[in-house]
């Protein structure tokens, strides 16, 4: 046996009820290696590593450890063994500094026994310097006492890294570790896991990026429907055939992008400035939005994408300035005044993929064809005054089930038991049905296969061919660069800047995206 | 989820997980099972109580719901058939009417206080202008009218508040129940019959406000029959309201996804308010049709619990009209049953509240069994899995 090995799985089985969502997989990583595990969602990337970090347990299979077979029944166990996880939402608690929430539910003879020193002192100054030493040998940037609440996302998750660095992790699992992350902070990141790696530790990196994987790995290992696939050497294999192996086909990887012609405004916005509960969300936003063209809006998570959508349909209040929507008759609609109904009746349409998938514009015990009845339920013919009328949302179920392929048993399955896909299918399917003048999808790829994505981005581009002028808030930058025609770059409420995306790189957008915090950060 | 018993083996001893979709056959028949094992246990405990009466209780239960005994002969009752009937209709109107809101996720325990105040409506109208309108059925319609605005005021109220402050609408609605039995508990005493220290029967005399009975094919006279009509007549448009009806689909979308809701742009305070509005008033129908067909008067154990029990059969029947009606059925049959047996057999009413516990719990319990599968692993001592590898 290689003795480099830090850490082996040997024919791991997980099964959910009658799913199995891990069937029989091996791997072994070596001393300083960083393995990327790739696979599409639902893949088995999180099962696989929650069963290594101790928060699953296998039906079958063994873990070893440098050699010795391991049983993790918990996270603490895990960390016995020199195992910690990053998730991919952050645990850490917003009230409590840095120092505090690095040490928390770690006793004083735990801390002992890692420092190998029977007497050394356990308290928030010790800490702080044991976690000040590790920020010099790995080249963080961090302040002990800085509260979780003031720091950025980038901050946080390399508290996470730290936290578990602080309890003498040798192999660490980073899931999905780049979602959140500019590309500036994403390179970032990279370096810091090089200098992780240099120092002997071994890494598991989850994600389905596939320029990260050949950027920062070493090995690959994919994972498709619970099965592994395979395990290459990253050196060896390119992008094409690591997405073959990802979804079981060759798969054309470009999205036609066709020219704007002839555009006409169809939103006019002006000095918008919007206020939740807590805070200002949008300030002086001032954006057009033209038919025949896809807008892309780019920006860190929560800086008020959802908002600014949700206020041209009409869900919140506007505090200041003006939505103004141009007819076909080319008359200023004063949207201000106008109740989320009336707004859709003009042809506004939004469609918003949450994360659960369902919250926005899905009831997931509702069957297919009620769930598309929720956009024309209300239509009043002289045969449906008080009653809902079923037989046309039963046609228009069954053409977006036939037109954009939806897998499902039949129309009236619950539509939570579709998968993922399916169910964005079938909401981006309805809203495009009603033929809207401006459509606007958040998120609308989020969680799906490459396949359906590809199928939405068709959809998508189809709309602007057909006249309508088109929306798209997503996460990743590629896809709004390849796709968008336009885009606007929002920071923490306020537009940084309007792009051109035939022209701009990724770095300008992702400058533009961190543009007001760090003009902040200056002025402190 | 796993249960583990022993912590250091390493595969646990009982094993829950859920279970995929079971066929309808087979829930039925779990869900029959439990209703026999319940049986089984009420008629031991019985048993236990009275030496002997295992099969008593039974043919208390089975026969003595439909069939009276005369002189040793024991014959089929129309009065006890309606009288069951009839407890089964009171229980389906109060289920009922507590599950517009349960459907719309807004958690109304508030059922007793609303139906408590809708027969205080009615009984209004009964007590004071009953003599001056003079009409029997002029009478039965205002007090209707009255009872459903009562209730609807009082259901309203809670909706209002959640609407406007966010305030918790299950404390409220318990809290509002309190308010209502204290408000009946003042004036049935303030309006008490002269020597007496409460209302009393009302109309006695004149039958102002009553439902009259209605001869049946046996050529007798019965109460309460017009009564299970009406409530036959509510269940059925109630179903057709929330299935077909535009607001029904709001109740339906409300209770699903408050937030696709919002999105969709149904007005979440509008719905809120109207459902909660015909809740009272169905709770209204129930109040009405407690004091006009049942009891003729008031007093602040008139619903005697069954507002809560109605939130059970709801939850249990899933908000659906038919199983609801099974289950209120049930619930009836079961309380009568070992009513009967009570009085039989001498022993205290407490004790057919603990039956009637003891046969609720079987039928909860077998909600659980229908969504979880329990794997027991016998070998665990040796680490052995449940799948039989080791």
């Amino acid at each position: 046996m290689n003795k480099n090995i830090t850490l082996e799985v040997k024919n791991i089985t997980k099964k959910f009820g009658d799913v199995i969502a891990l069937n029989d997989i091996s791997l072994a990583l070596e001393k300083g290696e960083i393995l990327a595990l790739l696979g599409e969602n639902g893949s088995g990337k999180t099962s696989l590593m929650n069963v290594i970090a101790g928060i699953y347990f296998p039906d079958n299979g063994e873990i070893f450890v440098n050699g010795e077979k391991a049983k993790i029944n918990s996270p603490k166990e895990a960390y016995k063994y020199k195992i910690g996880m990053i998730h991919q939402h952050y645990k850490l608690i917003d009230v409590f500094t840095a120092v505090e929430n690095v040490v928390l539910g770690l006793s004083k003879n735990e801390y002992r026994e890692l420092l190998g020193n029977p007497k050394a002192k356990f308290n928030l100054k010790e800490a702080e310097n044991r976690m000040n030493e590790i920020s010099a040998a790995f080249e963080f940037n961090i302040n002990p006492r800085k509260k979780v609440y003031n720091m950025a996302i980038s901050e946080k998750q390399t508290l996470e890294i730290l936290k578990v660095l602080f309890r003498g992790v040798d192999i660490l699992i980073l899931d999905e570790p780049t979602a959140v992350l500019t590309p500036q902070e994403t390179k970032r990141l990279f370096k810091v896991l090089r200098n992780m790696k240099e120092a002997g530790k071994t890494i598991i990196i989850i994600t389905h990026k596939l320029n990260e994987v050949m950027e920062i790995s070493d090995k690959v290992a994919v994972l498709r429907k619970g099965e592994l696939i395979g395990t290459v050497e990253t050196s060896k294999t390119n992008e094409n055939e690591l997405t073959e192996m990802m979804v079981g086909k060759k798969i054309d990887l470009n999205i036609e992008r066709s020219e704007v012609k002839n555009p006409q405004i169809k939103l006019l916005i002006k000095n918008l400035t919007v206020r939740n509960e807590e805070r200002v969300v949008l300030s002086n936003i001032n954006l057009n939005v033209r038919s025949h063209e896809i807008l892309g809006i780019a920006g860190i998570a929560g800086s008020g994408q959802k908002e600014l959508l949700e206020t041209i349909a009409g869900l919140n209040k506007i505090e200041d300035g003006e939505i103004c929507f141009i007819n076909d008759k080319n008359e200023e609609v004063d949207l201000k005044k106008l109740s989320p109904t009336k707004i859709r009746n003009l042809g506004i349409s939004l469609s918003f993929v949450p994360e659960d998938r369902l919250g926005m514009g899905l009831v997931g015990d509702f069957n297919l064809v009620d769930n598309v009845m929720l956009r024309s339920y209300r239509n009043n013919s002289n045969k449906h005054f008080l009653t809902t009328d079923k037989k046309n949302p039963t046609n228009l179920t069954k053409n977006i089930v036939e037109e954009l392929e939806v897998v499902t048993p039949n129309i009236k399955t619950q539509i939570s038991k579709l998968s993922g896909g399916n169910v964005q299918k079938v909401l981006v399917g309805r809203e495009i049905a009603s033929q809207p003048k401006v459509l606007m999808a958040a998120y609308p790829v989020r969680g799906l296969d490459i396949n359906s994505s590809y199928l939405i981005y068709n959809l998508l581009n189809e709309q602007k061919n057909n006249d309508a002028a088109v929306i798209y808030v997503g996460e990743d930058l590629d896809v709004i660069l390849a796709l968008c025609d336009k885009i606007a770059v929002l920071c923490a409420g306020k537009i940084t800047g309007i792009v051109d995306a035939r022209t701009t790189t990724k770095e300008e957008i992702g400058l533009l995206m961190t543009k007001n915090t760090e003009n902040e950060e200056n002025g402190n | 989820m796993e249960i583990k018993l022993f912590k250091k083996e390493r595969k646990p001893l009982i094993r829950i997980s859920r279970k995929a979709n079971l066929e309808t056959w087979k829930k039925i028949l779990i869900k029959i099972s439990s209703i026999i094992f319940a049986l089984i246990l009420c008629a031991l405990i019985s048993n236990i109580i009275a030496e002997g009466s295992f099969f008593t209780f039974l043919q208390n239960v089975f026969v003595n719901n439909f069939a009276s005994t005369k002189r040793g002969v024991t014959s089929f009752s129309l009065q006890k058939t309606i009288n069951l009937l009839w407890s089964t209709s009171i229980l389906l109107i109060i289920t009922l009417s507590v599950t517009p809101a349960f459907k719309m996720k807004f958690w109304n325990i508030g059922g007793e206080g609303q139906i408590l105040m809708g027969a205080f409506g009615s009984l209004i109208v009964m007590k004071f202008m009953a003599p001056t309108i003079n009409n029997n059925f002029a009478v039965l319609t205002l007090m209707l009218l009255f009872g459903m605005i009562f209730a609807a005021i009082w259901s309203v109220i809670p909706a209002i508040f959640k609407c406007l402050f966010n305030t918790n609408e299950t404390l409220f609605t318990l809290m509002m129940n309190y308010i209502a039995m204290a408000i009946v508990g003042f004036f049935s005493y303030e309006w008490r019959a002269t020597g007496k220290t409460a209302i009393g029967i009302v109309n006695e005399d004149t039958h102002l406000g009553w439902i009259p009975k209605v001869t049946m094919f046996d050529g007798k006279s019965y109460d309460y029959v017009i009564g299970i009509i009406i409530v036959i007549i509510v269940a059925l448009i109630l179903t057709l309201y929330l299935k077909y009806f535009k607001q029904g689909y709001e109740i339906n979308v409300l209770g699903g996804s408050r937030n696709t809701a919002r999105y969709i742009g149904i007005s979440i305070n509008k719905v809120t308010i109207r459902t909660m509005i015909i809740v009272g008033a169905l709770s209204g129908i129930c109040g009405w049709l407690l004091v006009a067909a049942g009891s003729h008067t008031i007093n602040q154990t008139l619903v005697n619990g069954q507002g809560f029990t109605g939130v059970l059969i709801s939850w249990l029947g899933h908000f659906n009209t038919g199983e609801i009606a099974i289950y209120s059925f049930l619930v009836a049959f079961i309380t009568k049953g070992s009513e009967n047996a009570a009085s039989a057999l001498n022993y205290s009413s407490s004790v057919s509240s603990i039956l009637i516990g003891v046969f609720f719990f079987a039928l909860i319990a077998s909600e659980f069994f229908i969504n979880f599968k329990v794997s027991l692993n016998l070998n665990f001592r040796n680490g052995g899995d449940l799948d039989g590898h080791n």
